[in-house]
C-alpha cells in the first residue's frame, strides 16, 4: 500500500467507526443526572496555596497542612504591657473561640474576597465566603462563593446564589476534630511559623500603634511571609497579612485579616440555618466530609490524624481499589503500589498497622501510627502521605490535632468508635503510647 | 459560502476550549461539565464501541468513564488534553466490561483481548494523538467537519489543518504497527 492508499484506509476506517455509532440522545444528561444521584463531590482544584490548606476539611478539598503544636496549656491571660512574642501561637491556641474577618486574594493577587469566620470549642464552625475561583483570560475571579457550618449534627453548605444546600452527616468527634483542625490552622496561618518573628516596624492600624512582626513559611511549591501586627497593650495579634512566593513569580497578596478578635462574643444563631423555602436541599453522603483522593480506580483518605508527641501521630485512613474493596490490606502488597510519608523537608515517617476495621462497603478503615525519629519544627509539621500506583500517584498532606494531655486519651478512645463494629473496644491511648515507643527504639 | 463560515464562526464563538471548560468545572460549574460531556461524547462511545462492539454496554462504560474524569477532574495535569484523557480512561472502562462479561458468561478466556477488530486499535491511536491533532481527527470524523470548517472552528489557517490531519495518520500508522509487531 502507497501512502495515499494507507491515508485513504484510515480515512474509511474512521469514517466507518462513527457510522457504526447510533445517535444517542440524552447521553449528557443521563451522565449529569448520574453525577447529581450519586452526589459526587464537586471535582476541585488542587491548589497548595497557604489558603487552600485552610480549605481541607471544611470543603472537602484534599489538601491541608500539619500544625503539630506540643503543648497549649497557656490560657489567654489578662492584658500585659510586657509580652513576649514566642508566647503567642501558645497563647492564640488557648483561646475558646475566635473570629476573623479579612480578605483572601487571587493567585495572580488581583481579584480579592471577603471571608469572615467564626470558630468556637469544641466543634462549631462557621466560615462565610468561601470563595470558587474561575479563570479567564484577564485572570482569575470570583465564580461564586459558599458558607459553611460545620457542627456535631452535621456540616451545612449554602450556597445563596444557586439557592443550594448541602447537608452532610457528621459524628460528634469527627466534626470536634475538624473543628479544632481549622482552629489550629488558622493561628498558623495568622503567625507564619510562629518561631522565628522579626520585629521589622511599628505601624498605627485600628487605632493602635502595633508593633509589627515578620515570620517566613516555607509548605510544598510556595513559600510564605506573614506579617503580624501586635497590640503591645494585650499581646495579641490585631492583624496579618500574608504574602506567598509561587515558582519564580514575584510575591503576591495571599489574604488579610483586618479583624482578629481573640475569645470573641459570638452572635446567637451563628452555627444555626433555616433553609428558605426556595431552595434545593442535597443531603451529602457521610463521605462527603472525608478527605478523600483518587488514582484511576483507588481511593485514598485520612479521616483523622491526632498528635501523641512531637515524633507520633495516630492516623486513621483508608486506600482501597473501589472494584475489590475487601482486598485493600494487601493493595500495597500489589506490584507497582506504593505508600510514602514524608514530613517537613522530606522527613521521613514509618507507619505501622494496629487495628484495621471493616466498613459495610468492605474497605477497612486502618489505624496506623505514622512515627518519624526526626520531626520538623512542633508548629509548622507537615506531614504528607502519598499513593503511588502504576496509573500515577495522590498526595494528601494533613495536620495531626493537637490536643492537651488530659483530653488525649478521651478523643482517642472516641475517634476509634466511630470506625469499631458494634460491642468492640478500641485500643487505650496507653496501648498506643507503648506501640509508638517501641517503634522509635 | 460567507453565511456558512458565518454559521461555523459564531459556533467557535460559542466553543471555549476545553481548558477553559475544566477549568470551570473545577470551580465548581456541573454545566461547563456537561459541555464537555457533549463535547467528547462521540468519540467517548466510539473508544468503548471499538472495544465492545455492543452499543448498549458501550454507552454504560461511556457514562463510567465521564463520572471517573468528573471524579479524579483535579488530578489532570493538562488541561487541554481532557479529550485524549477521557478516552483512555473509556478503553480501561470498555476492557473492564468485557471481561466482567467474558467471566459472567463462563467463557474460559478472560484475559483482556489482544483487539477485538483493529478498530479498538484505531482508536486507541486517536487517544494517543497530541491534542492539537487528536481535536482536528475528531471534528473531521465524528464531528462530520469539512476541513475549512475545522480550519475556522479551531481559527487555525486550512493549511495548518491539512498538515495536522496528515501527521495524525502518520503517528496513527506508526502507533498501529507498533502494537502489531508488539
Amino acid at each position: 500500500m502507497n501512502e495515499q492508499e494507507m491515508q485513504d484506509d484510515l480515512e474509511r476506517r474512521l469514517r466507518g467507526v462513527n457510522e457504526a455509532l447510533p445517535e444517542e440522545r440524552g447521553f449528557s444528561e443521563r451522565v449529569m443526572m448520574r453525577i447529581q444521584a450519586e452526589a459526587i463531590p464537586p471535582a476541585r482544584e488542587k491548589d497548595y496555596r497557604l489558603w487552600r490548606y485552610v480549605m481541607k476539611g471544611v470543603i472537602g478539598i484534599a489538601a491541608g497542612v500539619a500544625v503539630g503544636v506540643a503543648v497549649w496549656h497557656l490560657s489567654v491571660g489578662s492584658p500585659r504591657v510586657a509580652y513576649a512574642v514566642e508566647d503567642v501561637p501558645q497563647r492564640m491556641l488557648g483561646l475558646k473561640t475566635l473570629h476573623l474577618k479579612g480578605e483572601v486574594f487571587s493567585s495572580d493577587g488581583t481579584a480579592g474576597q471577603r471571608i469572615e469566620l467564626f470558630l468556637q470549642r469544641p466543634g462549631m464552625m462557621r466560615l462565610n465566603g468561601v470563595p470558587v475561583w474561575i479563570t479567564e483570560n484577564a485572570g482569575e475571579k470570583v465564580l461564586e462563593s459558599i458558607d459553611v457550618i460545620l457542627t456535631p449534627k452535621g456540616r451545612i453548605q449554602i450556597d445563596a446564589q444557586k439557592k443550594q444546600v448541602g447537608i452532610t452527616p457528621e459524628t460528634e468527634i469527627d466534626a470536634q476534630l475538624q473543628a479544632e483542625q481549622m482552629f489550629q490552622q488558622n493561628v498558623q496561618m495568622l503567625l507564619g511559623s510562629g518561631e522565628d518573628f522579626k520585629k521589622v516596624r511599628s505601624e498605627k492600624t485600628g487605632g493602635i500603634e502595633a508593633d509589627v512582626y515578620e515570620s517566613k513559611v516555607e509548605l510544598p511549591g510556595e513559600k510564605s511571609r506573614v506579617e503580624v501586627f501586635m497590640n503591645p497593650a494585650t499581646g495579641l495579634p490585631v492583624r496579618s497579612e500574608v504574602y506567598s512566593t509561587r515558582g519564580g513569580n514575584s510575591e503576591k497578596p495571599e489574604m488579610v485579616f483586618d479583624t482578629i478578635e481573640p475569645d470573641a462574643v459570638i452572635p446567637e444563631g451563628t452555627f444555626k440555618f433555616d433553609v428558605p423555602a426556595d431552595y434545593q436541599v442535597t443531603q451529602m453522603p457521610a463521605e462527603f466530609s472525608f478527605m478523600n483522593a483518587q488514582v484511576n480506580d483507588a481511593q485514598f483518605g485520612v479521616r483523622f490524624a491526632i498528635a501523641l508527641n512531637k515524633k507520633s501521630v495516630l492516623v486513621c485512613w483508608r486506600a482501597y481499589d473501589v472494584h475489590r474493596p475487601a482486598e485493600d490490606l494487601t493493595f500495597f502488597e500489589e506490584k507497582g503500589n506504593q505508600l510514602v510519608i514524608r514530613g517537613n523537608g522530606g522527613v521521613e515517617y514509618q507507619e505501622r498497622l494496629l487495628r484495621a476495621d471493616e466498613t459495610a462497603e468492605g474497605f477497612h478503615w486502618r489505624w496506623s501510627l505514622v512515627t518519624t525519629e526526626k520531626p520538623a519544627s512542633a508548629w509548622a509539621n507537615a506531614i504528607s502521605m502519598s499513593m503511588r500506583i502504576s496509573g500515577g500517584t495522590t498526595s494528601d498532606a494533613f495536620m495531626p490535632v493537637t490536643l492537651p494531655k488530659n483530653e488525649l486519651a478521651d478523643v482517642v478512645e472516641r475517634a476509634q468508635q466511630v470506625t469499631l463494629p458494634a460491642g468492640e473496644k478500641g485500643m487505650t491511648l496507653k496501648e498506643i503510647e507503648e506501640k509508638a515507643g517501641e517503634m522509635s527504639h | 459560502m460567507t453565511l456558512a463560515i458565518e454559521k461555523v464562526t459564531a459556533l467557535s464563538e460559542e466553543l471555549p476550549a476545553d481548558e477553559t471548560l475544566v477549568r470551570a468545572s473545577l470551580a465548581g460549574d456541573r454545566e461547563a461539565f456537561g459541555k464537555l460531556v457533549r463535547r467528547h461524547e462521540r468519540g467517548v462511545r466510539a473508544t468503548c464501541w471499538s472495544v465492545l462492539r455492543d452499543h448498549h454496554l458501550a454507552c454504560d462504560s461511556g457514562q463510567d468513564a465521564f463520572v471517573e474524569a468528573y471524579r479524579g477532574l483535579s488530578g489532570l495535569k493538562d488541561r487541554s488534553a481532557f479529550g485524549g484523557w477521557v478516552m483512555t480512561i473509556a478503553r480501561r472502562k470498555a476492557l473492564r466490561a468485557l471481561q466482567s462479561r467474558r467471566a459472567e458468561a463462563a467463557l474460559p478466556e478472560v484475559r483482556v483481548p489482544e483487539s477485538a477488530g483493529s478498530d479498538e486499535e484505531l482508536m486507541e491511536a486517536v487517544a494517543r494523538l497530541p491534542e492539537q491533532e487528536r481535536v482536528v481527527v475528531m471534528l473531521r470524523f465524528f464531528d462530520g467537519r469539512e476541513v475549512g470548517e475545522v480550519a475556522v472552528i479551531l481559527g487555525r489557517p486550512e493549511g495548518t489543518v491539512r498538515k495536522q490531519l496528515s501527521r495524525a495518520y502518520e503517528r496513527m500508522r506508526g502507533e498501529m504497527m507498533r502494537e502489531m509487531t508488539k
